[in-house]
């Protein structure tokens, strides 16, 4: 993916990735890391750094009407009236969020 | 993949590409549209994840068996990271089967149920004829959260045996239930199970979501399951 987008973008090498990963996306961190290391072999990101953003869980309280940041992934219920919520805004992404490039041979 | 990226090219500096891409975009747009074309057929598809030996297999080959008898099309896809074994005994309830072996991969991604579809038409199975095609996942409580399989119903089982405090250390995962199902039921008062404080976990992480209790054994509760898979 990283690759792909490189190419479109005309070449150059990949100083480093920045992904967003939100708590509840099912990934770990560790794990991604020690991914990212194997797949960048022989790659245009071999020499890339991995940085991780990681979003805590932002729900929407119908109770105090608005989006709240939680404090830890469970309960998911609003931390200021204890109201619960399945209303997620944020802590499921998996997201590619930059690429930075440092020019070769432009 | 359409790229929307504002390169901004400075003189000596590094360049940054904003991307801001899905990384499983390929996955969620598949699954989108197989969803589609699931919801116009008029397939059901339920899509059971679980941790491994929580009790995927017995109730879905029970599930099979008395769908069947009730004169349903049904059909199941069961992925492992090995072996047949668990279609071998889907198999047994006179249903198609097919199996996913992945090798080493802990989940199963759309792209592969639809080549499995497409093998299914190819022998000849009317996949769009099915009323309900049953999914059994890769036993694993975390990597199958952010894989969608174009499902109309994920359900995530937990079984008597696991401990009632399964969905407060997979919040993720029980996050994305449609349905949860207690297994094992009939276990429950060997392994003192404790029902009000698993009900309380499940809350805690999923709230609002319905929850049945089964037994793939003494068949307790599999009417009202029956019904929510038909
Ligand atoms: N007592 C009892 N045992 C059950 C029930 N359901 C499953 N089991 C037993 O639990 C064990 C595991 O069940 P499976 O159905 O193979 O579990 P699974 O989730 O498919 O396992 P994997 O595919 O390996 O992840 C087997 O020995 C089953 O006989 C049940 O409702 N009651
Ligand atoms: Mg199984
Ligand atoms: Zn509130």
């Amino acid at each position: 993916m990283v690759e792909a987008e490189v190419a479109a973008a005309g070449g150059g090498r990949v100083e480093a990735v920045q992904l967003r990963i939100g708590q509840l996306a099912g990934v770990h961190e560790a794990a991604l890391r020690f991914a990212f290391e194997q797949a960048r072999e022989g790659s245009v990101a071999e020499q890339a750094t991995l940085c991780i953003t990681d979003l805590p869980v932002a729900v929407f309280c119908p109770r105090c009407d608005r989006i709240v940041e939680l404090p830890q992934i469970t309960p998911l219920a609003c931390p200021a009236c204890r109201q619960p919520t399945g209303d997620i805004r944020q802590g499921q992404e998996l997201e590619l969020e930059s690429i930075e490039l440092s020019e070769v041979g432009t | 993949m359409s790229v929307s990226e504002t390169a901004s090219v400075h003189a000596g500096l590094p360049r940054i590409l904003q991307v801001r891409t899905k990384i499983l975009k390929k996955n969620d747009e598949l699954a989108r549209e197989m969803r589609a074309g699931f919801a116009a057929a008029g397939v059901r598809v339920v899509n059971v994840v679980s941790s491994p030996g929580a009790g995927k297999t017995e109730l879905l080959t029970e599930t099979l068996r008395q769908l069947r008898d009730r004169g349903a099309a049904v059909a199941a896809i069961v992925g492992d990271l090995e072996t047949d074994n668990d279609a071998r005994r889907l198999a047994a309830s006179g249903a198609p089967v097919r199996q996913i072996m992945t090798h080493g991969l802990c989940h199963l991604e759309a792209d592969m149920v639809q080549a499995e579809l497409a093998a299914w038409e190819a022998e000849g199975l009317a996949v769009a004829g099915l009323q309900t095609l049953l999914i059994e996942n890769v036993g694993n409580l975390v990597c199958p959260t952010s894989w969608d399989l174009g499902e109309s119903l994920r359900v995530v089982l937990m079984s008597v045996t696991e401990g009632e405090d399964k969905p407060l250390k997979y919040p993720g995962l029980f996050n994305t239930a449609d349905l949860v199902v207690i297994t094992k039921i009939d276990l429950a008062e060997a392994c003192r199970f404790d029902r009000a404080a698993a009900l309380a976990a499940i809350e805690q992480v999923r709230p609002g979501v319905s929850v049945l209790e089964t037994s793939a054994i003494t068949g307790q509760g599999l009417d009202r399951w029956l019904a929510a898979v038909q």
